[in-house]
């Protein structure tokens, strides 16, 4: 049994006794305790408000050593998601990934990191994007430069994650 | 029924336990927790669980939800989303206002139309009065530091304080209120304090709420639905006839009160839009009125009439002069105001007799006894009280206000 | 695509390269002659180097490589630690007493509850075997050379690191000269994966495990004459039991003759 395996399964029995505020989270496929399947729940008092973004979360054999990868499968506008869904935030980079050169190192992924720390990363994330590194350009450029249309496309989202 | 299992439903404010048999479907779940959730239909609630959303028809024990397990509960708005802040507004009356504003029956003014005519922005932007408010950094400073929600910020975050203490830094910050194309220009050029201010958690989001605050009202005011000059007008009317003679010292209103029949636009939106159609092009309006019906704006302008140093400085002679010279540069306004409101049409009486009390005021304006009497805190905490006072009649006896009228 | 990516992309490629060129190498090398060492110098073209190996050689007998990932220092030190325990049970007993202290210490600390327990259990669970004798000397290299389990008690070795300078604060910021705090620095240089001990990721290892060190400097400075090493911590009087060989940017553990 891989220690991965262990922790994560630790973590996962505890995240379903007692969920933390703001997302849900289990498996995608009970058979595999790598993938699991989040729902955030939209942030109060953001754009993001009222909206339920489904995203996979990957993890690898050796996490904690290395993060996992984070993807909406919900539609989500936002700068730092790209247009696949990947959730760009520096704590998911490992610290040997040097091209986020840019990045303030002390955001990196550290193995204390948790499925909650890396969830409520996410949930800051949403209320607050970094334009520094946008991994959707447009979003980035639309929020600032037409923030109105930018907000219509977040509030479409909002409405398309509720019909889901 | 002995072994029931407690469930907590967690929303991000509260949390609330049920005690339910184990093999209970999400439906009967929902029934249980709509007796503890107030305001709230049975639609509107949706229970998460292991990151799904689960459906009425499936039971706690499908689920695994056991005794003591907790669940997110999140009740959905009833109507769509809310509207975004730019374009919030005020949909009902506040009680202390109960009656429509006979002039104020404004559309809610289209800020998102404003904020795709960079023409149109520009204009209110260089409106003078816009103008002189804007770039009294005094007057900003004290603006931001009575904004409930930049308080908590500067709490949260002391080092940001310095901001206000540089005049640079407020005059750009003021230019990013005035201009979002300086705003973006800003980000560009990660200008080091806007950064510093981003990147402290909730700062962009301050920053938004204030633009939204003070940019957005402005463009709302400008539409002539609101007429800005409502409150003054009313009062001034009924105030002097009131109490002829007395004259002077209390007399003039304060234009800078708690906004009369904030709002009734929303009712009679239809109507002033109308009207702003015929009108063409709405003229830009030192709209201040206007600016006062946002809810934002008008529990900070509130505050900052409670603050006597902010009312010294609103009321600083060249305050008064910009605010008058706007209105006389612009003889039509007045009059375009009165002729688009539904109300003023409807009353030919009631528009001439706005019409002459036009010049009087103007005049008001320019006797130095008066600026001087205004920028008096004790003078304003009068008219502040002379408001109460008609509103109360309002509420009471609107009848005795019609007499008056 | 824009230069700026291709450069990303290049650089990319570069890691990995190198990460895959690391990976073919055993995270812990068996125990081998340390003539090897000196079969990597040529006497002609880098006699400074070719020198000081022959008189390392003349003191020590053998060298095991650790696998160049950045964790080599925690690594090597962590395996010398090991193989000192697995002789000396009263050793192996002090060393687990130090190990079982150090949860509540990073707890105390502030290190987050979750994670940090589980690594301070799975490791002292380890360990514990060791102590009580429960596993064999193969098993344990095999552990070792497992990435997944031995990168867990690596993670350990970290947050152990971190803890100590953590613990002592004052003493060791004024040595972070970039403007950072020690909290960040711990969080950024120690506690991450994959990066590379400098001073104080020594000093803290080596004293949050009371294990001391010596280590050889096998770089251009060195003299061709003489013992040229270093003990940690400086004042140790005792000559330390575990020895390490440094190369520029990497530690491998030697052993005396």
């Amino acid at each position: 049994m891989e220690q991965s395996s262990l922790l994560l399964k630790k973590q996962l029995a505890e995240l379903r006794r007692v969920p933390v505020d703001g997302f849900s989270a289990g498996l995608a496929d009970d058979n595999d305790i790598y993938k699991w399947e989040v729902l955030v729940i939209g942030p109060p008092d953001t754009l993001y408000e009222g909206g339920f973004f489904k995203a996979i979360l990957d993890f690898p054999r050796d996490y904690p050593q290395k993060p996992p990868k984070m993807k909406f499968t919900s539609e989500i506008w936002h700068p730092n998601i790209d247009k696949e869904g990947n959730v760009c935030i520096s704590i998911l980079h490992d610290p040997g990934d040097d091209k986020w050169g840019y990045e303030r190192p002390e955001e990196r992924w550290l193995p204390v990191h948790t499925v909650e720390t890396i969830l409520l990363s996410v949930i800051s994330m949403l209320t607050d994007p970094n334009f520094e590194s946008p991994a959707n350009v447009d979003a980035a450029k639309m929020q600032r430069e037409n923030y109105t249309d930018f907000k219509k496309k977040v509030a479409q989202c909002v409405r398309k994650s509720q019909e889901e | 029924m002995t072994d029931l299992i407690k469930i907590n439903a967690k929303t991000p404010t509260a949390t609330y336990d049920v005690e339910i048999a184990p093999g209970a479907t999400v439906s009967e779940l929902k029934d249980q927790l709509l007796t503890k959730v107030a305001n709230a239909t049975k639609s509107q609630l949706c229970v998460i669980y292991t990151g799904k959303i689960l459906k009425d028809e499936e039971t706690l024990d499908q689920l695994k939800i056991g005794d003591g397990y907790t669940v997110h509960l999140v009740v959905r708005s009833a109507a769509a989303p809310r509207p975004a802040p730019a374009a919030a507004a005020p949909t009902q009356p506040t009680p202390q206002q109960p009656t429509p504003n006979i002039f104020g029956a404004g559309a809610m003014p289209s800020a998102q139309s404003m904020m795709n005519n960079p023409e149109m922005m520009r204009q209110v932007m260089d409106n003078p009065m816009v103008q002189s408010m804007l770039s009294n950094p005094e007057f900003m400073r004290t603006m931001l530091t009575s904004n409930p929600q930049f308080q908590q910020m500067l709490e949260r975050n002391p080092e940001v304080g310095h901001i206000l203490n540089d005049p640079s830094i407020m005059r750009q910050t003021m230019e990013m209120i005035r201009n979002p194309n300086m705003f973006q220009e800003m980000m560009r050029n990660h200008d080091l304090a806007m950064r510093n201010l981003q990147g402290i958690p909730g700062g962009e989001a301050a920053l938004e709420r204030l633009y939204n605050d003070v940019q957005a009202p402005l463009l709302n005011s400008t539409t002539g639905g609101n007429n800005p000059f409502a409150s003054l007008r009313n009062e001034a009317g009924r105030d002097r006839s009131d109490r002829a003679g007395q004259e002077n010292s209390e007399a003039l209103p304060n234009p800078w009160g708690p906004p009369a029949g904030a709002g009734a636009g929303a009712a009679t939106g239809t109507a002033s839009n109308e009207s702003v159609g015929n009108n063409q092009q709405p003229t830009p309006v030192p709209g201040l009125g206007g600016m006062l019906n946002s809810p934002g704006m008008s529990s900070l302008m509130q505050q900052m009439m409670s603050n006597p140093e902010m009312t010294r400085s609103l009321f600083s002679p060249e305050m008064m002069r910009t605010m008058r010279e706007t209105m006389r540069s612009n003889p039509s306004l007045m009059d375009s105001i009165i002729g688009a409101s539904p109300a003023g049409q409807a009353n030919p009486q009631l528009s001439n007799l706005m019409r002459q009390r036009l010049p009087e005021m103007l005049e008001m304006m320019e006797n130095p006894e008066m600026i001087q009497a205004m920028q008096n805190p004790r003078v304003a905490e009068a008219f502040r009280q002379i408001q109460e006072g008609v509103s109360i009649l309002r509420t009471e006896a609107p009848q005795l206000l019609g007499m008056m009228g | 695509m824009t230069d700026a990516e291709n450069e990303i992309e290049l650089q990319d490629q570069q890691f990995k390269q190198i990460e895959n060129e690391q990976k073919m190498f055993p995270l812990v090398a068996d125990r081998l002659p340390f003539d090897l060492v000196i079969l990597d110098y040529d006497a002609e073209t880098s006699p400074d180097y070719y020198n000081k190996a022959k008189e390392l050689a003349n003191t020590y007998g053998e060298i095991r490589q650790i696998r160049g990932d950045g964790n080599c220092f925690y690594r090597a030190v962590f395996v010398g630690i090991l193989e000192v325990c697995m002789k000396n049970e009263e050793k192996a007993k002090q060393f687990l007493e130090t190990c079982l202290g150090w949860n509540d210490r990073l707890l105390k600390l502030g290190f987050p509850d979750w994670t940090t327990n589980d690594f301070c259990e799975v490791f002292t669970d380890w360990f514990k075997k060791v102590v009580n004798k429960e596993t064999t000397s193969e098993k344990i290299f095999d552990d070792l050379n497992d990435d997944s389990q031995s990168n867990y008690l690596i993670i350990f070795m970290r947050l152990i690191t971190s803890g100590y300078l953590k613990e002592h604060s004052e003493d060791y910021a004024p040595f972070i000269d970039d403007g950072r705090s020690l909290a960040d620095y711990c969080s950024t240089e120690i506690e991450a994966m994959w990066k590379d001990a400098d001073h104080l990721g020594i000093s803290g290892l080596v004293l949050a495990t009371g294990y001391n060190i010596r280590i050889e400097y096998m770089d251009r400075t060195a003299a061709p004459n003489g013992g040229w090493h270093y003990d940690i911590p400086a004042d140790c009087n005792e000559t330390p039991e575990i020895s390490l060989l440094y190369r520029p940017g990497h530690y491998d553990i030697i052993y005396h003759k």
